[in-house]
């Protein structure tokens, strides 16, 4: 197997349905922070977020040997539809559709990648990163769902609409008020969005 | 209609205004060669425009910083499923 690191999704499911594990390895390491934050910030409780996470692994992993994908290269946005798909199944299991904040309290640093800073920079960066975390948690649901797609997910307007099943206006609009919700917070708690 | 009314109403019919939606397409390259042209050539002429576009950056700008990553051990159990898939 040449270095995977190097090759694209298509080849990479290609190799992992000839047998090669460590295609899918690579699959997860280039996705996991992006499908993770995407469901994450959907149920916005860890230990659910891990267990959606890791379903929604089994159930690609499962399509791939069933030769079920054909998404033509497109893998990142077909991974985050599956992770959404399993969010609203469990929602409606739940019956419970997180629309006010949870009062949960966790440092988002305990499931940061670890960089090389210093402490100082460390802190700095904690606290700007908490509240980028509470600006999108503070956003509702349907507002967050398309943000998520569309900036974590990689799926396009048009496929958000197709996904959600709605007007691709609405999409859009959903994505305006979000930022809109968004620049408001920043200005209320003068938060510097730039560095 | 007078002359300068009529002058008026064809100037501005000539000119599409950029919306909000325009904007957002075009921050995530989903506007096209045409429009983004527009757009463009929308935000370099209007303060206005250029504020709201700017602030749109931004919020991507925030969103891009905050990655989670998920615990090693969710990544174990997935990989353990992959191999014995295969046996």
């Amino acid at each position: 197997m040449h270095n995977p690191q190097s090759m694209s999704d298509r080849d990479l499911v290609r190799l992992y349905q000839k047998g090669q594990e460590e295609a899918i390895t690579e699959l997860i390491h280039r996705y996991k922070q992006k499908i993770f934050t995407s469901i994450f910030f959907l149920v916005r409780k860890r230990e659910l977020a891990e267990d959606l996470f890791q379903e929604t692994f089994i159930k690609i992993i499962t399509s791939l040997r069933e030769k079920r994908y054909n998404e033509e290269g497109k893998f990142l946005p077909w991974a985050i539809r599956i992770a959404h798909n399993l969010v609203i199944d469990h929602f409606r299991k739940d019956r419970h559709m997180p629309m006010q904040r949870d009062t949960e309290e966790y440092s988002v640093f305990d499931f940061m990648p670890q960089r090389s800073r210093n402490a100082v920079e460390e802190m700095i960066h904690e606290e700007k990163i908490n509240k980028v975390r509470d600006l999108i948690e503070q956003l509702p649901f349907e507002q967050r769902e398309v943000v998520i797609m569309r900036h974590y997910g990689e799926l396009s307007f048009k496929e958000i609409s197709k996904t959600l099943d709605i007007n691709i206006n609405t999409a859009l609009g959903r994505m305006h008020y979000a930022i809109l919700k968004m620049r408001e917070i920043v200005k209320e708690e003068k938060i510097n969005l730039r560095e | 209609m007078s002359f300068i009314r009529y002058e008026i109403f064809k100037m501005k019919s000539m000119i599409k205004t950029t919306t909000q939606g325009d904007l957002i397409l075009y921050a995530f390259n989903e506007a096209g060669f045409i429009d983004g042209d527009r757009i463009q050539r929308n935000i370099d002429g209007d303060p206005l425009v250029r504020e709201e576009f700017n602030a749109i950056i931004d919020s991507l700008h925030a969103l891009n910083q905050v990655q989670l990553e998920p615990s090693q051990s969710s990544i174990d159990k997935i990989l353990a499923f992959s191999i014995a898939g295969k046996a």
